[in-house]
């Protein structure tokens, strides 16, 4: 059989690297320019779009997943960053709204808690796996951070990655049903749900609805993301003496 | 900018350094994000403007970054093909109820704390 030369060999990776780097800013920059199209619905979401058009593309072609990932590994890197980069906004929130702090912490504990809890033993309860269940378990935590708990609890990382956008497009499609809740509309506390529920995507809606609820939303991002840490590796432990 | 983008990195780097050492579950980046919080909260005149805008640049492309990874959902459409009720269930129903306690904790401990300190003007603020 005749072998490409190792010139040959490097141009290929170099092409293959170059795809996984060009193809996802492009498929995103499509999914941000459809949602436009389409008034800003929060059902458009431009990440899910994306993962849609390179996910078909992929499959379609039959180039392996790994192949797309090792070129777009670049792009994945930045999460890391991107996740240290959210203590700018979370300090400055802890300093602002300081004196609600007493209500809004205990009350976004008490929202993650739900969250894991329920979304660990509703998949275990209705007959699923318990890799899906570690992977449902810390969805509502922000995506960066939701992927890297999965990776430690042995969920699948991919498959939280795409139910913490799920579970953030969910909150943002309903967050505004949710104003007459209690008595009066209730931003701060309506914010720190949106936050502790449904992370970036629904933080993102929260400030377009009201800017008290997204810099509620904010600091719920960040503590919803910390709580969901310490409780999902507890959760996995307890379940597993089941 | 770009020394503000290197830093954050650091950070991360200096996160996931410190959860390999420890072997603790929390992911690295997290621990990063910790640290800083900490650092910005003791000394709020460490977020300079560059910190700021390095770290604003970071988080508006965050939504991108997401897509590598979640594209990755395609190498496991079987599993989903065979699970997708507990899966949409689990999703839906958890994250309600979260919303819902989230909402109500607030509210009701916003009602206690307002009657405690009504019924005790000197417990008030002083700020």
């Amino acid at each position: 059989m005749h072998l490409p030369s190792p010139r040959a060999m490097l141009h290929l990776l170099g092409l293959t690297l170059l795809f996984g780097v060009l193809l996802t800013p492009l498929a995103y920059w499509i999914g941000v320019r459809l949602q436009r199209l389409c008034h800003g619905s929060p059902l458009v979401n431009p990440v899910l779009v994306a993962m849609a058009l390179i996910g078909t593309l992929l499959l379609t072609t039959g180039i392996p997943y790994r192949t797309y990932f090792s070129g777009a590994y670049v792009i994945h890197f930045l999460l890391g960053p991107a996740t240290v980069a959210l203590a700018v906004p979370l300090a400055d929130s802890l300093r602002t709204l300081r004196h609600r702090l007493p209500s809004a912490v205990p009350a976004i504990a008490a929202g993650s808690l739900v969250s894991a809890a329920s979304g660990l033993w509703l998949v275990r309860l209705l007959g699923g796996t318990r890799a899906v269940a570690y992977s449902m378990a810390p969805k509502a935590a922000t995506t960066p951070i939701a992927i890297g708990i999965a990776l430690g609890v042995g969920g699948e990382p991919p498959m939280t990655a795409a139910l913490a956008i799920l579970a953030g497009i969910l909150v943002a499609m309903t967050l505004h049903h949710l104003r007459r809740l209690g008595k009066s509309e209730n931003w701060p506390a309506l914010g720190a749900a949106a936050g502790a529920a449904g992370s970036g995507i629904a933080t993102a809606r929260a400030f377009q609805l009201s800017e008290v609820a997204g810099s509620f939303a904010g600091l719920a991002l960040g503590l919803n993301g910390l709580a969901t840490a310490i409780l999902v590796p507890l959760l996995v432990r307890l379940d597993k003496l089941w | 900018l770009i020394p503000a983008i290197l830093l954050l990195i650091g950070i991360d780097l200096l996160g996931n350094w410190i959860q390999q050492r420890l072997g603790l579950p929390i992911p690295g980046a997290l621990i990063g994000l910790i640290l800083l919080t900490i650092v910005l909260c003791l000394r709020p005149q460490f977020a300079t403007r560059q910190l700021r805008s390095g770290a604003r640049l970071l988080l508006l492309g965050m939504s991108m970054f997401f897509v590598p990874a979640g594209t990755g959902v395609i190498t496991e459409l079987h599993e989903i093909q065979l699970q997708w009720i507990p899966i949409v269930a689990a999703l839906c129903l958890s994250t309600f109820a979260s919303l819902l306690v989230t909402v109500w904790a607030m509210q009701g401990l916003d009602r206690i704390l307002a009657s405690r300190s009504f019924s005790r003007p000197t417990a008030q603020r002083s700020e």
